[in-house]
């Protein structure tokens, strides 16, 4: 009997498949003290005319446990985090621009777009990808990345006019660094019918999200 | 109703895709493409013939394809319209996608199930769809090789671009109504 209880419940299991409860670290971008302009809980600022958000591309996996997901998830069980998400040593790193223009006015340079990191001092750029759809949020929320992509669009060499909710793939020749490296992104490049728009500085510093999933 | 007010504009929506996120890598071969209908060709097609019989209406087309972000029912959410174009009159041309393998750079499958197009005139002001309808046809086999190309039309064969083109007809006949 206590077999044939085991056996069902292990049915269930595989049937019902596994809860995985994900703890991620990353840089995530906020505003220095004393700025005028507010940041909202999905991180967007709040510009005239215009919504900006960013994401920096060096989430790292730190901790994962697993478990049964019958009627009650239990991921109690700890797992290596390797063995869920294999690590891979970038060479460059990624930071998403999303952008969320009023009116048809605005146009968007990359190649002003500066990222100052330690000793490595400002760097631009070196391909830019977009203007991208702005992933949806399922996506946003497992990758923490915030552009869907397409290829074709291919590499931006200049300004881009942005007339609808739209994302920039910006890549960096630097290592990504540990979410507890502080960086900073300043966004220039950005101008409404030819009057600039001010971005205040971003500064990117450690955060942490907890993910649950189904794990079939 | 297009001959009073104004501005009015007319926008289609990207209906093609294929996702493959950058890496630091090599650039990937794409796994899978999402394809819809030729929004473009048709949307085109219908302001042509709306021109032709409505001479004093005159609508600004816009060449660079829209996201789609969907709402309820699977379509397009008309408040990114009214952001970006503000006031007047929009048309949209939104066609649902279908996922499709592609293997090579050759698709693998061919395309066997109808394409839907859903066409709109929207007031912006308060989002009042002032008409809508759909129309639907079958796109048969899609050309080869033509998946990195800018829009669905090119991997379209010129009998499917037909059958669109008879689906862009049908929907103006519709908004003309009888006797136009």
């Amino acid at each position: 009997m206590m077999t044939r209880g085991v056996g069902l419940a292990l049915a269930l299991v595989v049937l019902q498949g596994c809860a995985m409860l994900e703890l991620r670290e990353s840089s995530r971008a906020s505003l220095n003290a004393g700025e005028a302009v507010r940041m909202d809980k999905e991180g967007w600022l709040a510009l005239p005319g215009v919504r900006v958000a960013v994401a920096a591309s060096n989430e790292r996996l730190i901790a994962v446990t697993i478990g049964p997901a019958l009627l009650v998830p239990l991921p109690i069980f700890p797992l290596r985090p390797g063995v869920v998400e294999p690590r891979r040593d970038a060479s460059s790193m990624w930071i998403d621009v999303a952008l969320d223009p009023e009116g048809e006015g605005f146009v968007f340079d990359p190649s002003r777009v500066r990222l100052r990191l330690g000793e490595d001092g400002d760097l631009r750029a070196v391909r830019m990808i977009g203007p991208a759809e702005f992933a949806h949020l399922v996506s946003r929320r497992q990758s923490g990345r915030l552009c869907g992509y397409d290829p074709r669009r291919g590499s931006v060499v200049g300004p881009v006019a942005i007339t609808q909710l739209s994302c920039v793939s910006l890549e960096f020749d630097v290592v990504p660094p540990a979410a507890d490296t502080t960086f900073a992104l300043s966004i220039e490049g950005l101008v409404n019918g030819g009057v600039p728009v001010v971005v205040p500085t971003l500064a990117f510093s450690k955060s942490h999200r907890w993910l649950f999933n189904a794990a079939p | 109703m297009v001959t009073r007010e104004s501005p009015i504009v007319a926008v289609h929506y990207q209906d093609i895709i294929q996702a493959t996120p950058p890496t630091d890598g090599a650039p990937s071969e794409p796994r899978w493409a999402s394809v819809g209908a030729p929004t473009r060709r048709i949307k085109e097609r219908f302001l042509q013939g709306m021109r032709a019989r409505l001479p004093s209406a005159e609508v600004r087309n816009v060449s660079e394809p829209r996201f789609a972000y969907l709402v309820r029912y699977l379509i397009p959410d008309p408040h990114w319209l009214k952001r970006t174009f503000g006031r007047g009159l929009a048309f949209d041309f939104y066609s649902p996608r279908q996922s499709l393998h592609v293997g090579g750079g050759a698709l693998r499958f061919p395309m066997m199930i109808p394409m839907t197009i859903h066409a709109r005139l929207l007031r912006l002001d308060d989002l009042a769809v002032l008409w809508a309808d759909s129309c639907t046809f079958e796109p048969g086999p899609l050309d080869r090789g033509a998946m990195t190309l800018p829009d669905a039309e090119h991997t379209y064969t010129t009998a499917g671009l037909d059958r669109a083109d008879r689906c862009a007809d049908t929907l103006l006949a519709a908004f003309l109504g009888p006797g136009r």
